[in-house]
């Protein structure tokens, strides 16, 4: 197919515009952004798409804005051996119009036309190598599906040396590959290869229907278990009857045993309790007996120890006499003491008095001569000072004294340095006045002073001269004035008439304190810290105590002749007075231990008295006792009666032991074992027969209920059946829809490996006018190219850069096109494409371009027109804004196409001839390269004009297609 | 001289369901198996019968749906003279019979006795029933010996045996001690015991033997393909001294099984034509085993017979183990498809393992039966 003029009117936003593409070669079609470049394909697609009477979004989407008339679309076309225009308008009076100009004439119109069309196109393009071949704008450009391709199959297959396959097989077959996956996808899913649809659904059936058989073959055996179980139980039953009527047997026999068993151990009770009474009897007569002897004998006890009691109150009687008499004593020698130690005490005080008067007496006559001490000294005291107090000067004054002193000094040294003086020198003998005294002088004498205020000096009769000191005299002068007044105010103060003198007092000074200190250093020394008048007092009262002591002290004895002695007396009466306290603590120990054992056996003896009373109480009582009892049953008849209950207990036991035997060896245990167990027996046997008849019954109640389970397993058996017939039969289909696909895929795999050695051979070509003569493409199984080698580096497709992978598409596009027949052929459509080549790529891109578009016809869209520039013969449509007008009402007679010889000038009746005159020249055939190398021939114009010249029989073909070879017929 | 006449029948199965019948079929066939009985008590009316005695297996289990239940008890309602049933192997007094239950003794009309109890039971005076019924699905004895044994010999009475199971002529496991052993039987018939024995169990028409007094009456409606003169009953004339013994159809259904060679197109035309000729086809269950090789033409047209036949009959099966087809595609089948390029070699490996033996070659042959179509083939 090939798309010769392309043109809408009312379309979108465009009035009207007409393309006209190059048959063969590169047609570019340039124009800015929106300006309709891609709605020119859109508007072939609608074309071929829709019906003009279509309602679809798509053709809906190109109605014109500008005015209410319908989108229209007319394209020229060769497709095979058919050339013809095709026009259709939508909404607005629609119309189809097809107008066939070769093979044969022929027009048709409306749903016909389009039909017609369909019909031309299925029979003369691979409309899935047109898709593939196109590059469509705004999606990524990817590496183009070529495997169902039929044409481009065949002429792989071609290439491949294969032979000439009837065009339509090859449609065929992927026709029915698609047909073959479409039956496969009816059962299994398309990527995993899972059951689904009807094989899934029949799957299911058959295990929901094995479930349910499952389901009602378990309720049936159910059923027949239970069947089964009831049948055993009601052996088991009838098993435990027979038992139990042995049971019931042994059972009776064995509870008569036992009733006369009770019987005899009844007997054998009444026996043992006669002969506990008996014996209880007998002992408590034995008891009596014993009692009454040890009452008698008690009695005979008590007498001999009542006296017993009497005879030892006598002896401690005796022994409190003693203990009385012993107390007296000691108290006596007690008393004697207690006199001693008075006298002794007497003693010790006047001894003691004494040397407390020795003592005061020797303190009296130290503190008299401490008295007269302090006297002295306080004499000493008011005499220095009654002299301190006429001394006005002290160190203070003195130092101030000083001070001014030096003031003065430095005053006047002050003055003289900066006053005034006046010399005067007499050169002879001359009387001077200086302030009216008169002095008179020699010659050669002279007379200095100091001016000290304006001083006036007169020579009489002579001379006045006056001189006055400045002002800064003066000041020094009232300084020094007064430095001495308040030096002469200082001596007045301390009484002396210069410095020196207040130097002499101040020493004076010092010299009566110094006295002063001494004074009051004895005193206080003398007083031994006491005040003076504490002193008094303590001499006041010594004195007093002295004359006291003297006073009252008796004459005898004669007071000691000294302290020591009467120290000495005192020490003495002490230690005796202790000696003797002593002795007296020890006689009133004796004395009091001594009262204490006469009071222990006075309580003794009151003691024995009580004893013995109480002893005759008691006594009394038990001859009271035994008297009463001897009166009620004498001694003789209690003894007597004792012996016979003694036999009467021993024959009641023995009657019971003889009883108790016969008991025994009737073996009541085992009786009572056998029985229990037969009773125990009797509750299992009940137990088991209401188990079994309870699980019996259970069984019985669920087969009453189970109705219908065989009926439903029967239901679910024909089911399962049905499901597995169904099964086998889907599956059957299903496995078969299967190996026909695998096959043909297969199949359909191999034939594509064989095409890829031709397409690789076309690729490469293509690609190392891009990339250089080193370049080497894989190509897998899909005619997708898997890895680039380049320099010996072999990169994986996807990894190439966006500039190579644009590129390596571009060129395997152009290699399709390059390969099907040209007869086959289908535009490659580029849409703006190129976007990420560089400039050196685009040019080497440009060549392929060329390469391809001697034999293909190739269509490119761009805004940016500067990308395919370097397409050498590329025919280039600028596209301009249409104009807003609308249309005129388009002619309704079908534009005719020009017809090859209808006589007009053809730019290819001019290529014809150069080639032709090529061909003459040459004399020898030539190839389709060689001619257009020595004419340097636009390629684009190479067709037409061979065909023309061939169709004309100036030329002769030689070979076929590429082999093929030119030579002039002369 | 006492005689007797009666209708001696068997294994009705009522309840009965055969998976190859499609429900509507079923329906049908249920419908059948109670119209026989209705049949036969007919017979038995128009032949002055005294009474229906059947053998073992009236039902087909003794869990059957309570509508089961009530329409064979319509039918046996239908039958003009008393009946005797005899529990069998399938229906046997256990403690899940179908005898005690409640629906079957609330509904049972008063005409129809079950012989519940082992041993003689009196009809009428000089006429005796022996049952041995089945109390079990596997007794261990040889029930029938057994209540034939505790009998003395009969002056003025007729005594007809009505046992079930097999016997052990020609059995596979004689020692099976279950088994109704024809001697005692002979010896019984020999010393004047019993008069006649009515047995149930086979569902083919059979005389036992023993001077034809001893039968299996067989099912009066057929159940299976392997039934030999399935659908009859018999009318019993039975004296001390003579026993006459006559056979009434009463089954209306046909199961059969047919081999047809299948080679060539006219084979599948020959198989064609006589399918159509068969009578009766909506109450016959056909079992075809084809045997043969068909090219995938010839293939396609028999399974367009098949189908259209097999909205016909009862039910039409094709017996896959005696079958053995082989669809083959020769040059013709694809010549006009014109396959070509990868198809026509993807067609070649078909081909190929479709004729090598081989699991894949049914598979395979499938797989031509679908390129045949998908390519257009057949239209």
């Amino acid at each position: 197919m090939r798309i010769l003029r392309i043109r809408l009117r009312n379309y979108r936003g465009v009035s009207e515009r007409e393309v006209t593409f190059a048959e063969n070669g590169v047609t570019v079609v340039e124009g800015g952004n929106e300006i309709g470049k891609t709605s020119l394909l859109e508007a072939f697609d609608l074309l071929l798409e829709f019906l003009d009477s279509s309602q679809h979004e798509r053709v809906r989407a190109v109605r014109p804005t500008h005015a209410d008339v319908g989108p229209e679309v007319e394209a020229e076309m060769v497709a095979g051996e058919y050339r013809f225009t095709y026009r259709k308008r939508w909404y607005k009076k629609p119309e189809t119009v097809l107008t066939i100009v070769s093979p044969k004439h022929e027009s048709v119109t409306g749903r016909e036309a389009h039909q017609r069309v369909e019909e031309i196109l299925a029979k003369t393009t691979d409309l899935n190598l047109w898709k593939a071949l196109r590059i469509q704008q705004n999606q990524p450009l990817e590496q183009a599906a070529l495997k169902d391709s039929a044409t481009l199959g065949r002429a792989l297959e071609l290439a491949a040396g294969g032979a000439a396959a009837d065009p339509s097989a090859e449609g065929q077959g992927v026709g029915l590959l698609q047909r073959a996956r479409a039956e496969y996808e009816k059962y299994f899913t398309a990527k995993t290869g899972k059951p689904t649809g009807e094989y899934a659904q029949a799957r299911r059936e058959l295990e929901e229907a094995e479930a349910g058989l499952r389901r009602c073959a378990e309720e049936l055996e159910r059923i027949q278990r239970d069947i089964e179980e009831h049948a055993r139980l009601e052996e088991e039953l009838a098993r435990i009857a027979a038992e139990r009527e042995e049971h019931e047997s042994r059972l009776g026999e064995l509870e008569a045993r036992w009733r006369d068993l009770e019987a005899l151990r009844q007997q054998v009770q009444t026996l043992e309790e006669k002969a506990r009474s008996a014996r209880l009897e007998a002992d408590a007569a034995k008891k009596a007996a014993e009692e009454r002897e040890a009452l008698a004998a008690d009695v005979d006890r008590q007498e001999a120890e009542l006296a017993g009691l009497r005879r030892r109150l006598e002896e401690q009687r005796a022994e409190a006499g003693r203990s009385h008499a012993r107390a007296d004593e000691a108290r006596r020698a007690c008393q004697s003491l207690r006199d001693q130690v008075k006298a002794i005490d007497e003693l010790v005080a006047r001894a003691s008095g004494d040397v407390e008067y020795l003592r005061d007496r020797d303190d009296l006559a130290r503190l008299q001569a401490r008295r007269d001490g302090v006297a002295a000294a306080l004499r000493g005291i008011e005499e220095a000072e009654g002299e301190l107090a006429t001394i006005r000067v002290d160190a203070g004054l003195l130092e101030e004294l000083d001070a001014a002193h030096e003031e003065v000094v430095r005053a006047q040294a002050k003055l003289d340095a900066a006053s005034t003086s006046l010399r005067v020198e007499a050169l002879g003998p001359v009387g001077v006045e200086i302030d009216s005294t008169r002095h008179d002088l020699t010659g050669g004498e002279t007379l200095e002073r100091p001016v000290l205020g304006p001083t006036e000096i007169t020579v009489p009769g002579a001379v006045r001269i006056r001189v006055t000191p400045g002002v800064g005299e003066r000041d020094l002068r009232q300084a020094l004035d007064r430095a001495r007044e308040r030096y002469r105010t200082l001596c007045e103060r301390g009484g002396v008439a210069d410095l020196a003198q207040a130097r002499q007092e101040l020493e004076r000074r010092r010299d009566v304190e110094q006295r002063l200190a001494a004074h009051r250093e004895k005193l206080a020394r003398e007083l031994g810290g006491l005040t003076v008048e504490q002193l008094q007092a303590e001499h006041a009262r010594l004195t007093a105590r002295v004359g006291e002591y003297e006073r009252t002290r008796p004459a005898h004895p004669p007071l000691p002749v000294d302290l020591e002695a009467a120290r000495q007396a005192a020490g003495q009466a002490q230690d005796r007075a202790r000696e003797l306290r002593a002795a007296l603590a020890e006689a009133e120990e004796t004395a009091r231990r001594s009262e204490q054992a006469a009071d222990q056996r006075e309580m003794e003896v009151r003691l024995a008295g009580q004893r013995i009373h109480d002893a005759e109480q008691r006594l009394d009582e038990a001859r009271e006792r035994l008297r009463t009892a001897r009166a009620k049953e004498p001694d003789e008849e209690l003894a007597a009666r004792a012996d016979q209950a003694q036999v009467a207990a021993a024959e009641a036991d023995e009657e019971w032991r003889a009883a108790a035997d016969a008991f025994r060896d009737a073996d009541p245990d085992t009786v009572q074992a056998l029985l229990d167990n037969e009773r125990e027996l009797g509750k299992r046997l009940a137990a088991r027969i209401s188990a079994c008849r309870q699980d019996r019954d259970k069984i019985a109640g669920r087969l009453e209920e189970a109705g219908g389970a065989h009926e439903a397993l029967d239901e679910a058996r024909t089911r399962h059946a049905a499901a597995q017939r169904n099964h086998d039969d889907v599956r059957r289909r299903a496995e078969a829809a299967s190996l026909l696909l695998r096959t043909l895929t297969k199949h359909r795999d191999e034939a594509h490996r064989a095409y890829i050695g031709p397409f690789r051979a076309e690729l490469e070509r293509l690609g190392r006018i891009v990339f250089g003569p080193d370049l080497a493409l894989e190509i897998g199984d899909n005619l997708q190219i898997t890895h680039r080698t380049l320099n010996g580096i072999t990169v994986p497709f996807n990894e190439l850069s966006s500039g190579a992978r644009e590129q390596l598409c571009l060129c395997a596009r152009l290699a399709c096109a390059a390969l099907v027949d040209e007869r086959d052929g289908v535009p490659v459509i580029i849409d703006d494409a190129l976007g990420y080549s560089d400039p050196e790529r685009l040019r080497r891109l440009g060549a392929v371009f060329n390469a391809v578009g001697r034999r293909s016809q190739v269509i490119v869209l761009t805004c940016t027109p500067e990308r395919y520039r370097t397409i050498g013969s590329a025919t280039v449509v600028p596209l301009r804004p249409s104009s807003a007008h609308p249309a005129p009402e388009p002619d309704l007679a079908p534009a005719v196409p020009p017809v090859p010889g209808d006589g007009r000038a053809r730019p290819d009746d001019h290529a014809a001839e150069i080639i032709l005159a090529c061909l003459r020249e040459a004399r020898t055939p030539l190839g389709k390269s060689e001619i257009l190398t020595r004419t340097g021939l636009d390629p684009d114009l190479w067709s037409a004009a061979i065909r023309a010249l061939r169709d004309s029989g100036k030329i002769r073909q030689i070979g076929e297609r590429r082999g093929a070879a030119y030579q002039a017929i002369s | 001289m006492v005689t007797v006449r009666f209708l001696h029948t068997a294994d009705w199965q009522l309840g009965m369901t055969r998976h190859f019948l499609s429900p509507e079929a079923q329906a049908r066939y249920t419908d059948g198996r109670l119209a026989a009985i209705r049949a036969l008590g007919r017979v038995a009316a128009a032949e002055g019968c005294e009474f229906v005695l059947v053998c073992g297996d009236v039902f087909e289990s003794n869990q059957l749906s309570p509508q089961t239940l009530a329409r064979a008890l319509d039918a046996m309602r239908d039958i003009p003279v008393p009946v005797y049933l005899l529990p069998g192997n399938h229906d046997p007094l256990d403690a899940g019979t179908i005898y005690r239950t409640a629906e079957f003794t609330r509904q049972r009309p008063g005409h129809v006795h079950v012989l519940d109890a082992p041993g003689v039971h009196p009809i009428r005076e000089g006429v005796e029933i022996v049952a041995a019924p089945w109390t079990s699905k596997r007794p261990l004895t040889d029930l029938v010996a057994e209540q034939v044994a505790a009998l003395e010999p009969a002056t003025g009475t007729i005594r007809i045996v009505a046992g079930h199971g097999a016997v052990d002529r020609g059995h596979p496991n004689p020692n099976d001690p279950s088994l109704i052993r024809i001697e005692a039987l002979r010896a019984a018939l020999a010393d004047g015991r019993v008069h006649y024995v009515a047995l149930g169990d086979r569902h083919s028409r059979t005389d036992v033997g023993c001077d034809g007094r001893v039968w299996y009456s067989g099912t009066p409606e057929v159940t299976d393909y392997v039934e030999t003169e399935p659908g009859d009953v018999l009318v019993v004339d039975v004296g001390a001294d003579h026993c006459q013994v006559r056979a009434h159809h009463v089954g209306a259904w046909r199961f059969l099984r047919r081999e047809h060679h299948l080679n060539s197109a006219e084979d599948v035309q020959a198989l064609d034509a006589e399918l159509s000729a068969l009578p009766d086809k909506e109450r016959t269950v056909l079992k075809l085993s084809l045997v043969g090789t068909l090219t995938l033409r010839e293939k396609a047209r028999l399974d367009d017979l098949l189908a259209r036949h097999g909205h016909l009959f009862a039910a039409l099966e094709v017996w896959e183990r005696r079958t053995d087809l082989v669809t083959r595609p020769d040059d013709d089948d694809f010549a006009d498809l014109g396959l070509s390029g990868f198809a026509a070699s993807a067609l070649e490996e078909l081909r190929e393992l479709a004729a090598a033996p081989g699991e894949d070659s049914q598979a395979a042959q499938e797989a031509l039966g679908l390129l045949y179509r998908l390519a257009g083939g057949g239209r």
